[in-house]
């Protein structure tokens, strides 16, 4: 009978041990002195090298991340704390440089006492490309929403369409007051016929923007204010006298000639 | 000896009839108050049709620095002087609307050129052009 509970046993360790090793993300065990005591096959095939080889080596030396050997290694944490810790990573494999989650878990003995930690390894080499693309495209969704464009000699004209939040009033502002310093601009033109609604908030980028490029030496125009943002404007009480506002662009224009002495006239007359 | 060497870092000159200061661009709270009583003294000559206060070369002002420019050119308008800003930069722009200042009594241009063309054309001078 206890043979059978033997055997039983050791096959369910076999077991154990063959579904670790079949896991397929790196998963290693070190000591308290960080040196490597088990190594999953996933693990030693990302490394390229045999378990004989690695056992019993310090782990830095075989991952060789950013982390390794600064405040920063959670192992430290883990085997100092007794907690799980989890972080982002870049190992170096030969002259290869990895992104990488880690996943840290303190190993105890039966009294309880850590006696050195489980390390698991994500490869998160797609999710950081792809986090990379999303961060390059939505800085061209960016620039697209804001394009600042010089229409006359000292006429800039910023179209806005579609919804004004800060984030963007922001980018609105920068893209302006950048375009005025390279261009030396007297006149900017903010058209907001593209905008559906002006609420509170959004008067009031627009208000701060042509502050701002007022204390930059250039007057701003708005315009494409359309009737029904008109009547909510005053409906909310906005002030915006201090503001030159005009309802189409071509009138916008119109007055941003007249403000740098400029006139347009038929050739036949 | 020291006052002498902190008025050294602003620029004070004479064109065409425009007191032109030329601020340093490590803008410090004992600069102005040094540089502020010379730029008023001067402005206060009667020839002077107006001041122009130039900002290119200020990469950051602080709003301690910004009020107390604005007390200095608060005190010339006093004097029937006309002020106008000039070469404020993106940077020190935003950070200005950042830090909600009251600007809308301020004249600014877009660099020296249109600074003094305004004060040139506004009928503003003190009659002894």
């Amino acid at each position: 009978m206890e043979d059978i509970v033997q055997n039983f046993q050791e096959a369910d360790t076999m077991v154990k041990m063959e579904i670790l090793s079949q896991i397929p993300t790196t998963v290693m065990a070190v000591d308290k002195e960080l040196r490597i005591t088990y190594m999953n096959h996933a693990g030693l095939k990302a490394i390229g090298k045999k378990r004989e080889d690695i056992l019993g080596k310090k782990c830095y030396d075989i991952w060789n991340s950013l982390h390794c050997n600064t405040n920063e290694c959670c192992m430290h944490k883990v085997i100092d704390g007794g907690k799980t810790y989890s972080a982002r990573n870049e190992i170096m494999i030969g002259d290869l440089k990895k992104p990488v989650e880690y996943h840290m878990v303190p190993l105890r003995n039966e009294n309880g006492n850590v006696i050195g930690g489980l390390e698991f390894f994500v490869d998160i080499t797609e999710r950081v490309h792809y986090e990379e693309r999303l961060k390059e495209q939505s800085n061209t969704i960016r620039e697209m929403s804001t394009p600042t464009i010089e229409l006359w000699d000292g006429v800039l004209v910023l179209p806005v369409v579609g919804v004004v939040d800060s984030m963007r009033a922001q980018h609105m502002m920068d893209s302006m007051l950048n375009k005025i310093s390279e261009t030396h601009s007297k006149v900017i033109i903010m058209d907001i016929q593209g905008v559906a609604a002006v609420d509170t908030a959004v008067a009031n980028h627009l208000i701060k923007i042509t502050r701002a490029t007022k204390l930059m030496g250039c007057e701003c125009i708005l315009s494409g204010i359309t009737p029904a943002v008109a009547q909510t404007i005053i409906q909310l009480g906005i002030n915006m006298d201090n503001i030159k506002t005009k309802s189409t662009l071509s009138d916008a224009l119109s007055e941003a000639f007249t403000m740098l002495d400029l006139e347009v006239k038929n050739k036949r007359e | 000896m020291d006052n002498f060497n902190n008025s050294l870092n602003t620029s004070v000159t004479v064109v065409d009839k425009c007191l032109i200061v030329t601020l340093p661009n490590d803008i410090t709270d004992d600069d102005i108050k040094i540089s502020s009583s010379s730029i008023l003294a001067r402005a206060s000559r009667s020839y002077i049709k107006g001041t122009i206060l130039d900002f290119s070369m200020v990469y950051v002002l602080d709003s301690y620095s910004f009020k107390a420019l604005q007390k200095v050119s608060r005190a010339i308008l006093l004097m029937g002087v006309m002020v106008v800003w000039i070469g404020l930069g993106p940077g020190v722009v935003s950070s200005l609307m950042d830090l909600n200042v009251d600007v809308s009594h301020i004249k600014t241009a877009v660099d020296l050129e249109q600074g003094l063309k305004m004060i040139l054309n506004s009928g503003n001078s003190r009659g002894k052009g």
